[in-house]
């Protein structure tokens, strides 16, 4: 994949007459007056109105009536800033949103901080706040705060995106790393390595024609319902870098047992399943952007994965194992073939193998 | 559990039990290496079975004076690097591409040697360098290549030569007398190259037990099954049980463009020294496109750290476990010999399924 | 090195091919497999064909292929809730 040739670099001294003439960003959007001013209003505020936002004040005031405010951060790099299933624009939203959720938090209010670079095309730009704005809606969530700046270009084509996130605790959520024990049973919400293989797949040297998407989206409104029924919810994380693999190290060594899991009973798209082997990878190292991994106690396991199922983005959930009594405290797979080996968290980047 | 893996396990468990003394077999291929851990096999396989991972790796077995030399190439300005994924954290003396990447070099892992010479024709302005890593299964993907570039006379493109070939390995290793073997389980892919029939000389004049395998776990474990029948009955046989993608004679057409574009040379092994006869040159039509020789890049010499073990490890003289740097110093995070860095390397795989047996004493 | 995938040939165009693996397009080269045609199995190495696999033999060996490929559409693991395979060898669900 070739980086296009650039348009002739857009001198930072220059502002066009009209707004409507500009169309990559420049250096002076950045600049705290005239453009910047229009840039927001005309480009992000639109989509993502709301009262508090548009008051474009410092600081957002948010009503609050509880002990703990559950809050969170994470920023958003991604290249390329388009693939199928969604946009950075859609990772911000729904990734900062399921780090509440998992917490056992609702979503109350997110900030979003745009870092743009000098040369991204405009209609990209609104593309993925439209992306930022349909996410925010789907969870039922507004962006009440904002900023933006513009570094100098380099490739013409960079944007990164922070947002943070404050949420209430629901009534009744006590997710908590400590309280899995031995007989707990291990969940997932749906197919493996979506997210990690669909970017995989637009890289640059990697690139295959897949039917994979992202599977981004908020889950929210799927915790919410697991929360609601009661059942027992001693853990829940989103398995994104890292994959399931992560998340299970975290469990069995927090916990100090093994986790065992069954390959038999995971998740994975025949096409997730083709696109790994074809890069070497184990499904469960590769990066998801909406799986949850939920540890529940045993007597509520069928309840949650039936409970998760009658959500669309719950629709494949599947136990996967359980947690026993057993140290040093390790992820063992239970094979196909009928073996056993240890899943551990992978070191870093997983490399694509040929060879 | 499929019903036909779990007859092979009871047969491979009764054939073991018959032969009742230490069987060791060598896994000439890193992928079957792999393999046996992530399917489970290695969990399964009988006491008196062991499995050697033997010098399989490409990436492992690089010298690590071509690392240093593809890491001169890529501190040169408008040099690109292109290479497949695990070449790029091979530490070489000064470091690795993955390092040199972080400081502003051009590297890029391609899932094709082909996509090298699309990068060429991008990049008029840039010296594309291909590192041609691989056994017999990936060279043609190099030969086809530089023949495209001679085709379509592309100038600027070239290849770091660091093939390696399988028999001559296998060779090699009899030759020291290095392990004590009962037979090879031979490479799938390779062996779809190169043809079942290859492995005929090592049968015969070192009475060797030969079985080609792929990589499905019923795969190996028919592989295996065969090969402790063998032993059971005093054979030493090629046996073929992938016959579907393997025949015979190989790949008669890629064995035709190893003869046009590459030539068998004396190559260095990381750790083992030089192998006759054991890796590809270019053939004198295609030398320009050499990418040592287009530099003028000055070989140095291998320096290994004198703690490393991997030589012994790769020769199956030593379980991963047994090395003093194992997770002690030595990580796939911080790898110091090959063998950790590639994820098909023997101490990779050991580290990433079975560090918990090591930690225990258990050895699998 | 040996890391390759069946995949069924569903084009030819010229020296190349298109195959599917699971729904997963790849360009490949078909240079060392020149009598390869639409519908054949083929292994996949570093974008290339190297061999030609019999159906029959390419379900045997891959296990994993029977799900999509043999007629019985009910998906990898269905306890699980694999996803749901139409006649085209495609996901459905999955554009």
């Amino acid at each position: 994949m070739t980086v296009a040739n650039g348009d002739p670099r857009v001198s930072d001294s220059v502002i066009r007459s009209t707004s409507s003439e500009i169309e990559r960003v420049v250096l002076a959007h950045g600049g705290g007056g005239e453009l910047t001013g229009r840039l927001i209003a005309e480009r992000i505020i639109p989509s993502l109105a709301n009262e508090t936002l548009s008051t474009l004040d410092d600081s957002a005031i948010v009503a609050w009536r509880d002990d703990h405010v559950v809050f969170t951060t994470d920023s958003y790099v991604v290249t390329p800033l388009e693939f199928p299933g969604g946009d950075i624009g859609t990772l911000a939203v729904s990734g900062t949103v399921n780090d509440l959720a998992v917490m056992g938090a609702e979503p109350i209010a997110l900030s979003l901080g745009l870092i743009m670079e000098e040369g991204l095309p405009l209609t990209t730009l609104d593309r993925i706040v439209s992306s930022i704005s349909r996410m925010a809606k789907r969870a039922g969530v507004h962006v009440v705060t904002g900023d933006t700046k513009v570094i100098e270009r380099r490739t013409g084509e960079g944007l990164f995106i922070n947002t943070a996130g404050i949420g209430r605790r629901l009534q009744g959520a006590r997710p908590d790393l400590s309280r899995v024990a031995p007989g707990d049973v291990v969940l997932v919400s749906g197919l493996l390595a979506e997210h990690g293989l669909t970017i995989m797949s637009v890289r640059a040297g990697i690139e295959f024609d897949t039917s994979l998407k992202s599977d981004a989206t908020p889950l929210n409104h799927m915790i919410r319902r697991l929360v609601s029924s009661g059942a027992d919810i001693k853990f829940m994380r989103d398995a994104t870098r890292g994959g399931v693999a992560g998340v299970l190290a975290d469990v069995s060594e927090r916990c100090g047992a093994t986790v065992e899991i069954d390959e038999d009973l995971l998740p994975i798209s025949v096409g997730a399943q083709y696109a790994a082997d074809m890069l070497g990878l184990d499904p469960l190292t590769i990066a998801n952007e909406a799986k949850v991994v939920c540890v529940v106690g045993a007597s509520d396991a069928d309840k949650v994965c039936g409970l998760m199922r009658e959500c669309e983005e719950g629709r494949h959930a599947a136990i996967i194992g359980r947690v026993v009594d057993r140290s040093p405290g390790l992820v063992e797979l239970r094979t196909t073939a009928g073996g056993v080996r240890i899943v551990q968290r992978p070191y870093g980047e997983e490399l694509p193998r040929i060879c | 559990m499929e019903r036909g893996i779990q007859a092979l396990r009871v047969e491979l468990a009764r054939r073991c039990d018959n032969v009742g003394r230490r069987i060791q077999f060598m896994e000439v291929c890193g992928t079957h290496t792999v393999s046996v851990f992530r399917s489970g096999i290695r969990s399964m396989l009988p006491s008196n079975l062991r499995l050697i991972s033997g010098p399989g790796c490409p990436v492992c077995v690089t010298a690590q004076r071509h690392i240093d030399a593809a890491m001169t190439l890529a501190s040169r300005p408008n040099v690109i690097i292109a290479t497949y994924g695990d070449m790029i954290r091979v530490p070489g003396r000064g470091g690795s591409l993955e390092q040199r990447r972080a400081d502003g070099a051009d590297v890029r892992v391609v899932s094709s040697a082909l996509r090298s010479l699309d990068i060429a024709r991008a990049t008029p302005g840039s010296e594309v360098v291909f590192l041609g890593v691989g056994f017999e299964t990936t060279a043609p993907a190099t030969a086809m290549t530089i023949l495209e570039a001679q085709r379509d006379d592309i100038r600027n493109f070239s290849v770091l030569m660091s093939h390696k070939l399988v028999i001559p390995a296998m060779t090699a290793l009899l030759e020291s007398g290095a392990a004590e073997l009962d037979g090879f389980l031979c490479p799938g892919h390779v062996s779809v190259i190169i043809g079942a029939d290859a492995y005929a000389p090592i049968a015969s004049r070192y009475g060797m037990p030969c079985v080609v395998s792929g990589f499905e776990p019923a795969q190996i474990l028919k592989g295996l099954v065969r090969l402790v029948r063998q032993v059971e009955h005093g054979e030493a046989k090629v046996e073929n049980v992938y016959p579907a993608v393997v025949k015979d004679g190989g790949n008669a057409t890629a064995l035709e463009i190893f003869r046009r574009v590459f030539v068998p040379c004396d190559t260095i092994w990381r750790e083992l020294g030089v192998i006759p006869m054991s890796g590809f040159e270019l053939a004198p039509a295609f030398r320009h496109f050499d990418a040592i020789q287009k530099f003028d890049v000055e070989l140095g010499e291998d320096v290994d750290n004198p703690a490393c073990r991997c030589g012994d490890v790769i020769l199956g003289r030593l379980d991963p476990c047994d090395c003093a740097l194992f997770d002690n110093g030595c990580t796939p995070l911080t790898p110091i010999g090959p063998c950790m860095v590639s994820s098909e390397g023997t101490c990779a795989a050991w580290f990433k399924y079975n560090r918990g047996a090591c930690a225990q004493g258990a050895r699998t | 090195m040996c890391l390759a995938v069946p995949a069924k040939v569903m084009q030819r165009v010229g020296a190349d091919g298109v195959v599917d693996l699971g729904g997963n397009r790849l360009n490949v080269r078909m240079a060392l497999t020149p009598d390869a045609v639409p519908n054949d199995w083929v292994l996949v190495h570093a974008g290339f064909a190297i061999a030609r696999i019999e159906e029959a033999d390419a379900l045997e060996t891959w296990a994993y292929l029977k799900a999509c490929y043999d007629g019985d559409m009910s998906g990898v693991r269905e306890d699980a809730g694999g996803v749901e395979i139409d006649s085209g060898g495609h996901a459905e669900g999955q554009s």
